[in-house]
């Protein structure tokens, strides 16, 4: 079985909305797009890169388009261009024509959640899933996401879409790993618990403090 | 007791000398606290849940707030204990 691998940029309110800043990135009148990169370092750049060229990735199409309008027309050489034009894309949505214009894109026509359910039992690389966040309360609906890793920013910005807005299914998570980069971003990363949270505390090791101390 | 608006009470609270205050809970004063700009400190216990509802922490009300990671801790239940500053004044 593959393994869905959903990725996010976050605020420490839940934002998700346009933090690279690519196109207008207004939508719903946001004034805060491109809010991650001043946050970017040689740690973060550490931790994305563990998976880079070693999976797949899934887009929904807003997330498709914005990279797709960006990342091919970006000066060379750079980390990205060449590993995401190389790289395969799934694209699922219910409107994108064929043929797609980014090389080595697939569209997963139809209902997104079987798609990648279907998508899941084959065998091969994890998708990653970047931004798409109407695909991914689609995919948690359905309990196909297998891990997500959330880079918690250190920023509030009161506005903009959210990854986990009100109404979107509930879910609980077993932290496996936690980062801290020099900018103060948090790359949390989280799997669906089976029961609860026993496991935390062998991957932690001596970080690890009992909860019932964590509190002053 | 503290009388009158809040956020005029705390703030001059805050201009006495004497311990560091501790707000624990309580959602609305929080609310208010962080919208006058008069909280320092955030220490938030990021837990492994997915609620999907539910009184938030940070007002809706676009303002952009920059804050400064000073610390964090993990639990052995998987949450994420960070402590945050915010930007004097």
């Amino acid at each position: 079985m593959r393994r869905i691998v959903v990725v996010e940029n976050l605020t420490l309110d839940g934002v998700m909305q346009s933090p690279g800043g690519v196109g207008r990135g207004r939508s719903g009148g946001f004034k805060h797009g491109g809010w991650a990169p001043p946050y970017n370092d040689a740690v973060m750049a550490r931790e994305m890169a563990k998976g880079m060229g070693r999976t797949e990735l899934l887009f929904g199409r807003r997330t498709y388009e914005k990279f797709y309008s960006f990342w091919p027309n970006q000066p060379k050489p750079n980390a990205f261009t060449g590993v995401l034009n190389n790289t395969q894309k799934y694209v699922a949505s219910t409107t994108l024509p064929e043929p797609l214009p980014w090389i080595n894109s697939t569209l997963l026509p139809g209902e997104a959640a079987a798609a990648v359910a279907k998508l899941k039992e084959q065998q091969g690389k994890d998708i990653v899933v970047l931004g798409s966040g109407e695909l991914v309360l689609s995919l948690m609906g359905h309990s196909l996401v297998d891990e997500y890793q959330l880079l918690i920013h250190p920023l509030v910005l009161g506005s903009g879409r959210r990854l986990f807005p009100d109404g979107s299914p509930s879910a609980r998570l077993r932290l496996t790993d936690s980062v801290t980069t020099t900018t103060g971003v948090v790359i949390a990363t989280y799997q669906p618990a089976e029961n609860d949270g026993d496991q935390a505390a062998s991957r932690m090791g001596s970080q690890a403090i009992p909860s019932d101390a964590a509190s002053d | 007791m503290l009388r009158g608006d809040v956020a005029e009470a705390v703030g001059a609270l805050k201009h006495e000398d004497g311990d560091a205050l501790h707000v624990i809970g309580s959602a609305q004063l929080v609310r208010t606290l962080i919208e006058h700009g008069l909280l320092d400190e955030f220490r938030l216990m990021i837990d492994p849940v997915i609620l999907g509802g539910g009184k938030r922490l940070f007002p809706d009300d676009g303002a952009l707030r920059s804050l400064q990671l000073v610390d964090t801790r993990i639990t052995t239940t998987g949450a994420i204990l960070a402590t945050y500053a915010s930007p004097a004044g």
